[in-house]
């Protein structure tokens, strides 16, 4: 068959997919570039409030300086990996192998807890903290990038994700987010980093919502507007008490959807905000 | 023993030194079976100061970070554990109605830790021992010896209360 292109593919070393997973997740847990620009003390807030927030930023250099992992909740790992087409890899006969060799090695190296359990209802932490959750996304040309996200229990345990209907229109996504940061109050740990999906399936939207807080983006300015002035209704602040700083920061992705849907997820992460990218 | 640099009154923020358990998920859930069945741990309970937490490993590097985490899921077991006369209790957030009657009535206290300043907490910690329930890797129950450890008071032992 004749080929409109010929197209050389390209090789990865597989070794190398693993090593850059293991550094993301130990950079991650110590200094990560996601909180590299982020102070949450603030000249608004009360003495009381002023207080916890500087303890932790205070944390935040403590755990670069001393190599202590900003928190001891190290997350499970999660990847999403953006691959090419004409990209290939050695070493390894799956890129699962190698993503959870590299998040082997990151928290066993890296000394950082290792959270996982094999069974949701037998409970045997085996001590890798293995699996690694891993999104795939193809796509065209020779890109291999790697972004993750290392997120704590707290945090993932009071997100949320409805099947709202599609006449509620911004206004009900806009209280479904407040709704959700107000049940979760300090049990996440806030100043929270929300991260909102919109459209989409059952399913996606909640990877969505994750995406919103691996890019850090804002795609629907109108939705952003309104989430951020409920916000000021939230009664609480830093770590859930009473405050001004529920909230850091708040990114917003939407997809497609049916005529009949409007899912929506709320991502909410902590304080201690660990995302990462690499490309290869 | 606990102490502290200031009052331990509702609505404070204090340093703690001492002693302290931690406990949590598994640990606490199994604890909790032992004592029902009359055995006793290999601590004692009388006056002393459960965490619940669970630290990272890397201690013996200087290296550990230790936090809070949620205490509400752990409150089904306060009750036994005031019974047999643990005195503090250290964790993160609010506890449910039925739980802060028990820490109000059994003459208890409860601090709230900052949750997510694990390195911080790290540094306060001057020893660590692992006491009971290797198995459960983290989840193990560890005796950590503390200093200058920052909690919120959020029951005190006349009955304030402050989340």
């Amino acid at each position: 068959m004749r080929r409109l292109f010929e197209v050389a593919m390209r090789i990865i070393e597989g070794l190398a997919i693993k090593e850059a997973v293991k550094e993301l997740f130990i950079k991650l847990n110590y200094s990560p570039v996601s909180l590299e620009n982020v102070v949450f003390a603030d000249s608004g807030m009360d003495s009381f409030e002023k207080q916890l927030a500087e303890i932790i930023d205070e944390n935040r250099k403590m755990a670069k300086t001393e190599k202590r992992p900003l928190c001891q909740d190290c997350g499970v790992a999660q990847v999403f990996v953006k691959m090419g087409k004409n990209v290939t890899f050695s070493d390894s006969p799956s890129l699962e192998i190698l993503i959870n060799k590299g998040v082997e090695e990151a928290y066993s190296e890296g000394l950082l807890r290792k959270s996982t359990v094999a069974d949701p209802f037998e409970r045997k932490n085996e001590g890798k903290n293995l699996p690694a959750f891993i999104h795939y996304e193809l796509c065209d040309g020779d890109t291999f990038e790697i972004c993750g996200i290392a997120k704590g229990g707290g945090s993932e345990n009071v997100s949320a994700q409805k099947m709202l209907v599609p006449a509620v229109g911004r206004e009900g996504v806009a209280e479904f987010v407040f709704e959700t940061l107000k049940n979760a109050g300090g049990k996440g740990c806030p100043p929270y980093f929300v991260g909102v999906g919109v459209g989409g399936t059952f399913d996606s939207v909640a990877v969505l919502a994750k995406k919103a807080l691996l890019e850090q983006v804002c795609e629907d300015k109108e939705l952003l507007e309104m989430i951020n002035e409920k916000i000021k209704d939230l009664g609480f602040g830093v770590l859930g008490f009473p405050g001004i700083c529920p909230v850091k920061a708040v990114y917003v992705k939407k997809a497609p959807t049916h005529i009949a849907m409007m899912p929506a997820a709320v991502a909410l992460n902590c304080h201690s905000f660990r995302t990462g990218r690499v490309e290869l | 023993m606990i102490s502290a640099d200031k009052e331990l009154k509702a609505g404070n923020i204090v340093n703690l030194s001492g002693e302290m358990f931690t406990l949590r998920d598994n640990s606490a859930k199994k604890l909790a079976a032992m004592l029902e069945n009359g055995e006793n741990p290999n601590f004692p309970l009388e006056n002393s100061a459960v965490f619940f937490a669970a630290p990272t490993p890397g201690f013996e590097e200087g290296r550990a970070s230790i936090g809070p985490t949620t205490s509400a899921r752990m409150a089904a077991f306060i009750p036994k554990l005031i019974e047999k006369g643990v005195k503090y209790f250290i964790g993160k957030g609010a506890l449910p109605e039925a739980a802060k009657n028990v820490v109000v009535e059994g003459k208890a206290f409860y601090f709230q830790a900052l949750g997510g300043i694990g390195a911080y907490y790290g540094s306060k910690v001057s020893s660590m021992e692992l006491m009971l329930f290797e198995e459960f890797g983290p989840e193990a129950v560890y005796k950590v010896e503390v200093s200058d450890f920052p909690v919120i008071i959020s029951i005190d032992s006349d009955g304030g209360i402050f989340f």
